[in-house]
């Protein structure tokens, strides 16, 4: 647990002093913090709406779309390109352990990004309004399972090429196919267990449970066994050096 | 302490590796010596886990690398061929990093870092940013990484590659003292550098190994195809070249290949002979008795290839045939 520690520190390092580092997390203050205040105004101070708007609404997809490549791209890609990955592997390190500390540090970084929420709650309250703690949490897990499955599945895609570019493509493109299962498997309408599984696979419905402030086993486990496997298929992919 | 028995190793339907087998006990510096795609780097990522053997069985400090490769792997230092190194990264915060990452106590750490920033001549170079640093730093950090948890094997690819001379001699020192008490395995292409660093030379060429001695005893193998350099003035050339020719066991007296760079009275000439005995002596001797002028009087190096068609010629003589 050390190393993956050690390497999550690294990560997080490699972060703030790389241009991404400051990009992202302002282009994501200003847009979100733009959206928050303008859905209040609308909203009259609907506190509630304009959160779960935050939160879920279609900038905050838009957002994740596109920050979540440029979180992931570098992570292996980098690697592989300059060759330090044979540095890090000829260390006494497991495979599983570089996996866990880059899948980390960029989850800690997604979380950083959230830093302002806290700030509007605290504001909000402090203009008197009064949001429901409980589901704003709830919410927030939800937002932190899928920042998590999100950046696995770049993790993911940034294992499988030395080109950021073409892992960040790949992350753009595995992320709407995550993102829309169900609507995948409506291009085989005759095949009915696909349905049926598809509508179970159906992330935003997932996500929408924890939106509502309901916090649900099943849709847990779901997120947190599709995180286990794009990881899973992370280090395989590592490994995949041996193989050739 | 590294050893390796019967390695295979096959890409696809290159063979990279061939029955390769050796041995390198502790305290010893032995010296992979082979043109680049002879499979010397392929051999040490074997070694250091980094790839698995197609075939065969690498130890090292007696640890299995496929089978415990994480205790293998805490036994080495190792420094990849191009020293790929983190450009964000000042020296001492990835010397930190590599040191957290090899588990060195955290008590030692410190001291630990300070002991091959000095050994490795960093102090200066600290604060820097490692992708700002020229071929040589690189190279020194490369190295300092390697040393940093005081592993008891070291396994170097080409480590005097892109140096200057001054660079190189200091590397080749510090390898040299590394040698006394750890064990050491590295990789060049050059004749003259494994002769000068290792105690062993071991051959490698179309990924088998050719041939595996002693700097003396290959010295004494390729001494033969080593031709004696001369540059004599105080007689016409042709007079020179045949009381050359006279000494015991020249074969032949040739113009050198670069006999035309210098006109005049100076002649150029290549003396090749198939003796065990160093010629020099009796050329100095002949030129004293002549009333010559000598301003050159030296064994040239060999080439790899020449090497190569040395030893292997040697070996076809006695029924092989390889190469």
């Amino acid at each position: 647990m050390r190393n993956v520690l050690t390497l999550v520190v690294r990560e997080m390092g490699a972060y703030f002093r790389s241009p991404i580092g400051y990009s992202v997390p302002i282009l994501f203050w200003v847009l979100a913090g733009l959206r928050f205040y303008l859905d209040l105004e609308w909203t009259q101070g609907d506190v509630e709406a304009a959160l779960a708007q935050l939160m879920g609404g279609v900038h905050f997809w838009l957002l994740t779309f596109l920050i979540v490549p440029a979180l992931t791209m570098r992570l292996l890609a980098e690697e592989r390109r300059s060759g330090t990955l044979e540095m890090l592997l000829t260390a006494p390190v497991e495979d599983w352990e570089v996996v866990a500390g880059k899948f980390l540090g960029a989850w800690l970084f997604y979380a950083f990004l959230w830093v302002p929420l806290p700030l509007y709650l605290a504001a909000v309250i402090f203009l008197g309004g009064s949001p429901d703690l409980g589901a704003v949490a709830a919410n927030f897990l939800g937002v932190l399972l899928v920042g998590a499955l999100f950046l696995a599945v770049g993790l993911f895609c940034s294992s499988l090429t030395s080109n950021q570019i073409i892992a960040a493509l790949m992350c753009a493109v595995g992320l709407l196919v995550v993102s829309f299962l169900p609507e995948v498997a409506r291009l085989f309408p005759r095949i009915l267990w696909i349905q049926i599984a598809g509508d179970q696979l159906s992330f935003f419905h997932h996500f929408d449970e924890f939106r509502s402030g309901v916090v649900d086993g099943r849709p847990v486990v779901y997120i947190l066994t599709l995180i286990g496997l794009a990881l899973f298929l992370t280090a395989r992919s590592l490994e995949a050096r041996k193989w050739r | 302490m590294i050893e390796a028995i019967s390695l295979h190793k096959r890409f696809g339907p290159v063979q990279a590796l061939r029955d390769v087998s050796f041995g390198v006990a502790q305290g010893e510096v032995a010296a992979f010596l082979g043109p680049n795609g002879a499979g010397k780097t392929t051999c040490m990522r074997i070694l250091t886990g980094f790839l698995p053997a197609s075939a065969g069985r690498a130890v090292v400090a007696g640890f299995d690398v496929a089978a415990q490769s994480r205790a293998a792997r805490a036994a080495l230092g190792y420094l990849p061929e191009s020293v790929p190194l983190p450009g964000d990264m000042r020296v001492r915060e990835y010397l930190d990093f590599r040191a957290r990452i090899k588990r060195v106590a955290v008590r030692q750490r410190r001291r630990r870092i300070a002991t091959v920033v000095e050994r490795c001549g960093l102090e200066t170079m600290k604060a820097r940013l490692v992708g700002r640093l020229s071929k040589g730093y690189r190279q020194r950090v490369g190295l300092a990484d390697a040393l940093v948890a005081d592993p008891p094997v070291l396994i170097f690819d080409e480590p005097t590659v892109g140096l200057d001379p001054n660079q190189t001699v200091e590397v080749r020192r510090l390898i040299a003292e590394l040698g006394a008490e750890r064990t050491v395995l590295l990789s060049t292409h050059i004749l003259s550098e494994a002769e000068a660093i290792s105690g062993r030379i071991i051959i490698i060429h179309h990924g088998r190994i050719l041939i595996e001695d002693t700097p003396a005893g290959l010295q004494r193998r390729v001494h033969a195809h080593r031709p004696i350099r001369v540059e004599i003035a105080g007689a016409a050339a042709p007079a020179c070249r045949a009381a050359l020719a006279e000494l015991t066991g020249v074969r032949r007296v040739a113009a050198a290949d670069d006999a035309g760079s210098h006109g005049g009275e100076w002649h150029g000439l290549a003396v090749h002979h198939d003796t065990e005995t160093d010629l020099r002596e009796a050329i100095f001797a002949l030129a004293r008795e002549r009333g010559w002028r000598l301003r050159e009087l030296h064994r040239e190096d060999l080439s790899l290839e020449q090497i190569f068609r040395a030893v292997t010629g040697a070996d076809a003589g006695k029924g092989g045939a390889d190469a």
